[in-house]
């Protein structure tokens, strides 16, 4: 507003500002980095040949099409899921004092926590598990396996059977690689498959059901009725397509299964934001002139992002979960270490060298457990509904 | 617009969607390469013969020599006269493939349907009613348990335990055994209780769910300062309004009661059922019956849909079916 | 192909074993039991004409016998017919007296085969889709044109095959070597429609009922995805034929056999532990423990199959693969008994040709031997590729090959994304190139079916003529026609060295070979040694030749020559009846329960 002093007579009842101008701070900030990833992408992609890292200092790491999905997508949980907890103290407070209640809630953060940290250091700091044929199938520490299973022991054997060894705490596979590095890769794998998957299906589900509530009429019937071929769509048929032609990659697992998911979240999100767009803050919104993206982007989205959150928490595992079956049905990605990969090559020696298969089930296991338990816990501190 | 308008609207709708999603599917089909053919024309040519001569067999054999477009018309003509063709990948009829493939889904499916229902449900209304005690942590656990473990790696760990090492169950499925007597019994335990352990969790979470919303409430309050036991609360007061929504759930798992087939338990414990058959027929490029699986899971999902949603209105009177 | 690998055993299969020295039983065994194999796929029809799969192959040959068996001596032993030829290039058939069929078709006899050839396998437009259909065609040298071979019956039971050309191991090849017939009466009805549909849902054909007393075993039962059940056949016709060994005189002596299809290996394996099946192919990193159990035989037997390390030669591989020096030098680079030790447990045979071992066709004299003891090594490696690459821009900075620009040369090798033990050989040959060689080798994973699109099949570009084409794979010279995609090595593929017909080889020896999609130009006409080993009837020529070509191969290394992989099978420890020989299944309807 023009002027040095705001009085009734200099305003101007015609001016309104532009679309632009309700973009917060925070949304001017997730543009700018955006733009600076997309620059960053282009510049590794056209500029850098393929052989050179990326980044040399202080670790190399040459970037790659899953790693640049997954730096985007944390920047937006970053911009989106941390930043707006960090600017409403109070609510973010209160939130937690309902999550704390729920004790294994609290244990399963903590751990989520320490897996998310260590996937993101651990591939930059161990190396990428190679083969050794002569440290296959060493058992993990402080036990011992029949002497015929592996080739070479490198415990010793005693009475006739290979004793594990503290160079190899949880044992080796088949092909010689140490199994404590395959589930530190596996850590970073099944966070990408679960974080990057699960924000593509938030993200166009949310749009979708919102628009799809909010506009009513035509726009919700065709919306829905895609949505209902969207969900019997079979994208397995697609993604065993592209496995035939191109061999199995995680990018197209994500890609595929991310981009043709959200029909569910789609559903739920309309049903919510039905019972949403009758409030009175909306008609408040509009008869100040509010428009239809604004209305969608600052009052439904943010009221109905409960039930979203909490339905994240869960699709999460499910990717994961999803990959490691497909995995299991040789229909992966056999260039990722992902745990899937290890349950899958391990599946066949279960009756000797079970332990190839189960650590990593344990800590498939284990993520899967916490996500649940988190999504519960989730659910009942953010559900309104719910009297205290 | 009346009620049953809107439901012939939405069951025609299913017929579009389903021819939609066949064609989709014989699209696919049709232009994935087949490895079979490449795997025999390599083979012909090693042998010193021909591998044009070994092509042309392959498409006679598979009738792909004639026009897409002619093909295309035949298979959804045929789908459409329930005329579902000859599988090849099973030289049986495509409808004999899937009519012995049901019933051994079905012997599984049943008293996994049945059991995470009642299971899930018993666990989710105590867990809702007993919130953060510790028996609540001990069910929540062992339903999550359940969801959590990676339904092949548990079947194979139970069959090599209890199957091979101790001996209680046979390791090889014997399909000829009747299919009420004792020895099916037997042989179906593990794969069902791998598969119920799969399933409670969901169940579970969302019954307790909709039994919280009603715990705190007003009414069960007052039949609590009325001297209402625990049990009659639950009966008389929560499980009434939960039961709505509830019973949406079940109305839309109902008829896919017979077809909650799970591929990966049929190919651990060897039960030759729709899953198997139909991720068979995929891996095999056998068009005709992979279009009949497809046919059958699409249009009961769809159904499955229209039927929940039609259920949600008749049952809850609040709703207005109008606003779908 | 389809017989070829069904006889050679192939894991899992009620497979058949024989003795080659008549058995020390003077009493005859006892027909009893259920003998019981599990199987890792199921068969796709039992309408043998329409399929290509062993599986299918093995269910039918329980019921069907076909012509002749060969036995692990290389000896044709007649089942249905026996062959008679002058010169090796006309043979006449004779069926044996009282081959009845069943379902009410009579007797078999000459009529029955001649129709089927004539009609269905040689028809113009192959209507029935009979995929060894290309067999009985060849090339008549007066005309130069692919021809059908003529057939003519000579009497009841006799029938003549004249080929264009002398070919003296004919008896021995998939053609005619346990080839099925079907009764006239059945064909008839689809042959003059060319009705393929009909053909292939045919009830009779789908259910075995015409085989009459033809085979050991009848149809019983097949439940698609569980099991196949045949009875024990008791007009089988082999028991009342005077010429044949004793142990075949109450042939078979199961009561039944079934076929369990159990697709997850552990629980396979597990029924073979626990007794449930009475025989199971075992992977090799298993067969140990298997052999230390009381009520498991494990019996290892050799196979055809080479596992080699194919280089691209052609114009969009790595051009020093093209000198012969460079590839024998690279042929120190890989030790080769690493590969069976440690990655096949000891279940293989270091391969050097393109022949096994054991073959009669393989002579030791003139095999030159790679990979192994002291022609292994860092030093041999290098030395002998430097010397190799002399006059080229590729030298050795230090411990690494460089090229003309002074960067490292990294080569790429491709593997099986479904098949982990191939990835496993792959990152072995990548790291023994690396450190004896200085190349650095990237191992990439594919499809198969991408694989044979993308890189098997070659062809010249858009547009161009290439001066000549031989086939799909072979779609010109090497420096015109290329696949689809770049590739420097690949060891996806295991080839059958055809140790029983040893000329079927010949197309990957040959700049215009069908298979040669690799680019391989040989420097000595092996090709033609070939053509001259299988004209000549005398064996013992033959055998010079052959083995003459063979070391020149091994010589040549036109690819990295492996290993052959062991068939290891588990068997429970009451069945007799079999061996360790190569194609132990050929006798299977005397093996027994003790």
């Amino acid at each position: 507003m023009a002027g040095d002093r705001d009085t009734f007579e200099s305003v101007d009842w015609t001016e309104t500002r532009s679309r632009l101008s309700t973009l917060s701070r925070r949304d001017w900030g997730a543009l700018l980095t955006g733009l600076a990833l997309v620059a960053a992408f282009v510049y590794d992609y056209v500029v850098l040949p393929a052989s050179r890292p990326t980044i040399t200092v202080p670790v190399e790491w040459n970037v790659t099409q899953l790693d640049w999905l997954f730096v985007s997508t944390l920047l937006a949980l970053l911009l989106y899921v941390v930043v707006p907890l960090y600017g409403n103290r109070r609510l973010t407070a209160y939130y937690w004092r309902e999550f704390r209640k729920n004790r294994m809630a609290v244990a399963s953060l903590v751990y989520l926590v320490v897996v998310f940290c260590i996937g993101v250091v651990g591939p930059l700091v161990l190396e990428q598990p190679a083969l050794a044929l002569d440290r296959a199938y060493q058992p993990p520490v402080y036990l011992s396996v029949d002497s015929t299973v592996p080739v070479n022991c490198l415990g010793g054997v005693v009475d006739g059977r290979c004793q594990g060894t503290m160079a190899h705490p949880l044992g080796t596979t088949g092909d010689g690689k140490d199994i404590l590095v395959l589930v530190v890769y596996g850590m970073q794998v099944s966070m990408k498959v679960g974080l990057i998957s699960t924000l593509l299906v938030v993200t166009i589900g949310t749009t979708v059901g919102t628009v799809a509530a909010y506009g009513g009429g035509l726009v919700d019937e065709l919306l829905m009725r895609y949505v209902d071929i969207q969900l019997v769509f079979p994208a397995f048929f697609l993604y065993l397509l592209l496995t035939y032609l191109f061999g199995g990659s995680l990018f197209m697992f994500i890609l595929i299964f991310g981009l043709t998911g959200w029909g569910s979240i789609a559903r739920l999100v309309r049903s919510e934001a039905l019972q949403r767009a009758e409030e009175e803050y909306i008609t408040a919104a509009r008869s100040a002139g509010a428009g239809t993206l604004y209305v969608i982007r600052r009052h439904l989205v943010p009221n109905v992002s409960n039930s979203v959150i909490t339905a994240a928490t869960l699709l999460i595992p499910g990717f994961i979960l999803f990959e490691a079956s497909l995995s299991f049905l040789s229909l992966g990605d056999p260039t990722v270490p992902s745990w899937g990969q290890v349950i899958a090559t391990g599946r066949s020696d279960l009756s000797t060298a079970w332990w190839i298969s189960t650590f990593p089930g344990v800590f498939l296991f284990t993520t899967i457990l916490a996500f649940n338990f988190m999504g519960d816990a989730l659910r009942d501190a953010l559900d309104p509904r719910q009297e205290t | 617009m009346s009620m049953r308008w809107y439901v012939v609207r939405r069951v025609l709708w299913a017929v579009v969607a389903t021819f939609l999603i066949l064609s989709i599917t014989w699209g696919l089909l049709a232009i994935t390469p087949n490895p079979a053919a490449e795997q025999m024309q390599f083979q012909a040519a090693a042998s010193g013969g021909s591998a044009e001569a070994a092509e042309e067999a392959f498409e006679a054999r598979r009738g792909l020599d004639r026009s897409p477009w002619v093909r295309y018309r035949e298979y959804m003509l045929n789908m459409a006269t329930l005329n579902w063709g000859w599988s090849q990948s099973r030289s049986q009829p495509v409808t004999d493939a899937i009519a012995n493939a049901v019933p051994y889904t079905a012997i599984y499916s049943v008293p996994t349907t049945i059991l995470s229902i009642l299971v899930g449900l018993s666990i989710g209304l105590y867990s809702a009613t007993h919130q953060y005690t510790r028996t609540d942590y001990a069910a929540t656990f062992f339903a999550f348990f359940g969801y959590a473990i990676p339904n092949f790696w548990f079947g194979i760990i139970l069959l090599l335990v209890f199957g091979v090492q101790l001996g209680w169950f046979p390791v090889v499925f014997d399909s000829d055994a009747p299919f009420l007597s004792l020895a099916m019994g037997r042989q179906l335990v593990l794969p069902v209780v791998v598969l119920v352990t799969g399933t409670i969790a969901g169940i579970m979470r969302y019954s307790r769910a909709e039994a919280l919303e009603y715990v705190e409430a007003e009414f069960v309050k007052t039949a609590k300062a009325k001297g209402a036991d625990g049990y009659r609360i639950l009966t008389r007061h929560i499980l009434r309004p939960a039961a709505v929504p509830l019973m949406t759930i079940l109305v839309g798992d109902i008829l896919g009661i017979f077809l909650a087939a799970s591929y990966l338990v049929e190919v651990v414990f060897g039960i030759p059922g729709l899953g198997q058959l139909s991720y068979n027929a995929i891996l095999a490029q056998d068009t005709s019956l992979v279009l009949g699986t497809t046919l059958i899971f699409t249009f009961v999902s769809v159904i499955g849909n229209l039927v929940q949603d039609v259920a949600y209105t008749v049952l809850d009177p609040r709703i207005d079916y109008g606003d779908r | 192909m389809l017989k070829l690998v069904a006889a050679t055993g192939v894991a899992g299969l009620a497979g058949c074993s024989g003795n080659g020295s008549g058995g020390s039983e003077d009493a005859e065994p006892d027909v009893q039991g259920t003998y019981v194999s599990a199987s890792s796929v199921d068969a796709q029809s039992l309408n043998w004409l329409t399929i290509a799969d062993s599986t299918s192959g093995s269910y039918v040959t329980a019921t069907l016998d076909g012509t002749w068996a060969i036995t692990p001596d290389r000896e044709i032993f007649p089942l249905w017919a026996d062959y008679s030829t002058d010169d090796g290039r006309v043979y006449e058939i004779e069926l044996r007296e009282g081959l009845e069929w069943g379902a009410g078709y009579g007797e078999m006899t000459a009529e029955d085969w001649v129709y089927m050839i004539e009609t269905v396998f040689q028809a113009e437009d192959n209507w029935s889709g009979y995929p060894n259909a290309d067999d009985w065609f060849r090339t008549n040298p007066d005309s130069g044109q692919r021809e059908p071979i003529p057939v003519e019956q000579t009497g009841t039971r006799t029938f003549e095959i004249s080929l264009f050309e002398v070919d003296p191991s004919f008896p021995f090849k998939p053609i005619l070597w346990r080839q099925q017939c079907i009764p006239k009466g059945i064909l008839e009805k689809y042959a003059e429609d060319r009705d393929t549909e009909g053909l292939q849902q045919d009830e009779e054909l789908n259910t075995l009922a015409y085989t009459g007393n033809l085979g050991p075993y009848t149809y019983e039962n097949w439940e698609r995805s569980a099991s196949y059940t045949v009875t024990r056949n008791d007009d089988y016709y082999l028991r009342d034929v005077a010429d044949v060994p004793d142990r075949f005189r109450e042939a078979p002596y199961f009561d039944q056999e079934i076929i369990r299809v159990i697709s997850e290996e552990s629980t396979r394996l597990g029924a073979l532990e626990s007794g449930e099946v009475d025989s199971a192919g075992i992977p090799p990193d298993k067969a140990t423990r298997f052999e230390n159990l009381p009520n498991v035989d494990v019996n290892v037997t050799p196979q055809p199959y080479a596992r080699v390390l194919i280089y691209n030669m052609r114009a969009n591989g790595w051009e020093p693969f093209r000198s012969k020096a460079v590839r024998r030098a690279l042929a120190f680079a890989v030790d080769k008994e690493s590969v069976v030790e440690n990655i096949l447990r000891g279940y293989g045979q270091v391969a050097q040709t393109m022949q096994p071992k054991w073959s009669e066709w393989y002579d030791d004299s003139r095999v030159e031997a790679f990979g192994v003891g002291d022609r292994y090594g860092p030093e041999a490696t290098r030395s002998r590729l430097e010397s190799a690459l002399s006059g080229t821009e590729y030298a050795y900075d230090g411990d690494r090959l460089v090229d003309g620009s002074g960067d490292g040369v990294t080569l790429t090798i491709y593997y099986d994304s479904g098949q982990p033990t191939e990835g496993t050989i792959a990152e072995f040959v990548a790291q023994e190139f690396s450190e004896n060689a200085g190349i650095e080798v990237q191992p990439e994973a594919v499809s198969s079916s991408t694989f044979q699109s993308n890189y098997v099949r070659t062809s010249a570009p858009e547009g161009s003529e290439p001066e000549w084409t031989a086939g799909i794979f072979n779609g010109g010279p090497r420096d015109v026609a290329t696949s689809a995609e770049p590739w420097d090595m690949c060891i996806n593929l295991q080839f059958n060295t055809y140790p029983f017909t040893p000329a079927s080889s010949k197309g990957f020896f040959e700049r215009r070979g069908g298979i040669n999609f690799y680019g391989y130009y040989p420097e000595e006409d092996i090709g033609e040694l070939y053509e001259r080993a299988s004209s000549t009837t005398d064996d013992a020529r033959r055998r010079e030749l052959f083995g003459e070509a063979f070391g020149l191969i091994s010589e040549e290394q036109p690819f990295g020559f492996l290993a052959m992989p062991s068939s290891v099978s588990g068997y429970a420890e009451d069945v007799r009846g079999y061996d360790e020989e190569f194609n132990t299944g050929w006798d299977s309807q005397t093996w027994y329960f003790a």
